[in-house]
């Protein structure tokens, strides 16, 4: 270590070494390390499906039907036939996609809708109680209600979880508001002139990210979790559809005779669940140790 | 405090609107006409369907139709169920019995398990213990419950025969009889439960631990076992009994999973399967229900942090 002398100004890291830096802080975290290594292989899996799997997860095959686990096909057939291991590789690909899009959506209308509600009274006094009348919805109920108006389709399913779930990441950005308005630098935007939107989205959402990736990262787990409960109950997505769901649900008459049939896609939807959560629990501690109690809700599905 | 009971309960009147509402606009205004599931898609004349609507009221202007469906709703008058041909309140009323033994016993499970649990993990910080039921809560929250359900069947029930692998016995059939049946779909709601009971339990533990009344407890001598129960316990009880409100709402979702996998005839699979059939005053009746019984419950929980807490300012 050199030594510093007075008025010496300490190194500063050149942009590389600040982002090793923090790759490196980030892995160094047992909960984040150890979702990343549980998610990522489910991520490659879902990229890669049709380089790991020869079969096509909706190729009927009834000649070979309710095979037990072998090397040909290592979890198993179904009962018609088709692959369960690439019925659960492309499974992947829809619990993921509906997860993405779920957070990805929850998270852009949660943040404008909270923002403002945090700023503005007259929008807090009407969409608290908007909020607090969707929150009153037991989940899940709500959800099968809009599958039984929408009728069942991955698209309604992102639909319905979006509508679903963006109260909470309103309820998440308006404390975060509501914390950030009294400070000082707050006042000090306002005072060279900075507009209400300036102050918002340059000064406020920046430093509310946190809690909000945290947020829409329990939302992504929660998706995957609704879908798989949904289509499991024939409002989500339609078959064909790998869903894992789906899967489940076929496989459940075969329990006694087949039980391969709904283990190995309800162990994918376990992994993606824990490896998202891990994450999300990783992230919480490392950005901002003050949201221990920001809570995983999505118990129950 | 009576004050603060009487106003509680009148803010439960807007959720109720507000929710009612929601419901509403969701099954009403969304596509697909509540007409097709009564009289089919094909062959029928377009004065046929004119006929139909009429009968169902749905000829009127939305908004008239809501000023009128409100009022019924409230009174908890749901209408006539398009499938059976009876009122929806006797479809519930009858499967009530069996969402509710399910509801409550594995409510009552994950309290005995989640809330010694979460205790212990606090008192024994970082130990096996507290990292068990971590572990636990993080697995309790991230498994499917509708798989978990299949793997205990497949063990209990199919491999074991210690328990039916699925239905419903009332509890006139003998209490025995009774419990037997309720035993995997119970444990299997209560998993997903005991995740987030443990999980608050702890930390709000933890929190009154580490305050300057419990060292003064300890410094006066008093039993270990005095110092948790009495001054620790106590104390950290309002956000317990909070997550417990939001877990038993949760859990009437989760019941539709677990219903539905052990075949049980509840409101959950009700739903479920009037969802399917597009019977629509069932499918609003019985969200409409279970809406109300997960309020009630959180106004229950509001009204018991009156008991828990003393110096809670009621304004």
């Amino acid at each position: 270590m050199t030594e510093r002398g007075a008025g010496q100004l300490p190194e500063i890291p050149s942009a590389a070494q600040q982002l090793g830096a923090d790759i490196q802080r980030f892995f160094r975290n047992r909960l984040f390390f150890l979702g990343t290594v549980i998610l990522v292989p489910i991520l490659v899996a879902a990229l890669g499906a049709p380089l790991l799997t020869s079969y096509d997860p909706e190729e009927l095959d009834t000649k070979n039907s309710l095979q037990s686990m072998s090397l040909t096909h290592p979890f198993g057939t179904d009962e018609m036939g088709r692959d369960v291991l690439s019925r659960v590789i492309y499974g992947a690909r829809v619990s993921l996609r509906v997860g993405f899009l779920c957070a990805l959506f929850t998270t852009g209308l949660g943040v404008v809708f909270g923002v403002f509600t945090g700023y503005y009274r007259v929008v807090d006094s009407i969409m608290s109680r908007i909020v607090d009348g969707f929150m009153a919805f037991p989940g899940l109920i709500m959800a099968i209600m809009f599958m039984a108006a929408l009728g069942p389709s991955e698209m309604n399913v992102v639909l319905a979880m979006t509508v679903l779930y963006t109260p909470r990441i309103v309820r998440v950005v308006r404390a975060a508001v509501l914390e950030l308005l009294p400070m000082d630098f707050i006042d000090a935007a306002r005072v060279i002139g900075a507009s209400d939107m300036r102050i918002l989205f340059r000064h406020i959402v920046p430093n509310a990210i946190a809690p909000i990736l945290v947020q829409a990262t329990f939302g992504f787990a929660m998706a995957i979790l609704a879908e798989a409960g949904m289509s499991f109950l024939g409002l989500g997505n339609p078959p064909p559809a790998p869903s894992w769901g789906i899967i489940i649900s076929a496989g459940r008459e075969f329990i006694r005779t087949a039980p391969w049939l709904m283990f190995f896609p309800g162990l994918a939807i376990s992994l993606s669940v824990i490896g998202l959560n891990l994450i999300g629990d990783g992230l919480r501690d490392l950005m901002d140790p003050r949201l221990r109690n920001l809570g995983r809700t999505s118990g129950g599905i | 405090m009576w004050a603060y009971i009487v106003r509680r309960i009148l803010a439960f009147v807007p959720t109720m609107f507000v929710s009612l509402t929601v419901i509403f606009v969701v099954t009403r205004m969304l596509p697909g006409s509540p007409v097709w599931s009564l009289i089919g898609h094909q062959g029928v004349s377009d004065e046929n369907i004119k006929v139909a609507e009429h009968k169902l009221g749905l000829d009127r202007p939305i908004i008239i139709q809501y000023l009128i469906w409100l009022p019924k709703m409230l009174q908890g008058d749901f209408g006539e169920s398009v499938f059976f041909n009876r009122p929806v309140n006797t479809v519930i009323a009858e499967r009530l019995p069996v969402t509710l033994s399910l509801a409550s016993l594995s409510m009552l499970l994950t309290l005995v398990i989640a809330i010694p649990l979460g205790i212990l993990a606090a008192t024994r910080h970082n130990s096996v213990v507290d990292q068990a039921s971590t572990v636990m809560s993080t697995l309790g929250v991230s498994i499917p419950v509708f798989w978990l359900g299949f793997l205990l069947m497949l063990l209990f029930a199919v491999r074991l025969h210690w328990f039916p692998a699925a239905g419903y016995r009332p509890i006139s059939t003998g209490l025995l009889r009774w419990l037997s049946g309720l035993a995997l779909p119970v444990f299997t709601l209560a998993m997903s439960q005991v995740a987030l009971v443990v999980r608050q339990s702890r930390s709000s533990m933890l929190e009154v631990l580490g305050r300057e009344y419990i060292v003064t407890a300890r410094a006066k001598g008093l039993r270990e076992s005095r110092v948790i129960l009495k001054h620790a316990l106590r104390n950290a009880l309002v956000p317990i009994v909070t997550v417990i409100g939001i877990t038993f709402a949760l859990s009437l979702g989760g019941s539709v999973l677990v219903e539905n996998v052990f075949a049980m005839p509840g409101i959950g699979q009700l739903i479920t399967s009037a969802s399917l059939r597009r019977d629509y005053p069932t499918i609003e009746g019985g969200i409409a229900f279970l809406t109300m019984l997960s309020l009630t419950a959180n106004l229950l929980v509001d009204v018991s942090y009156t008991l828990i807490n003393p110096r809670i300012r009621y304004d």
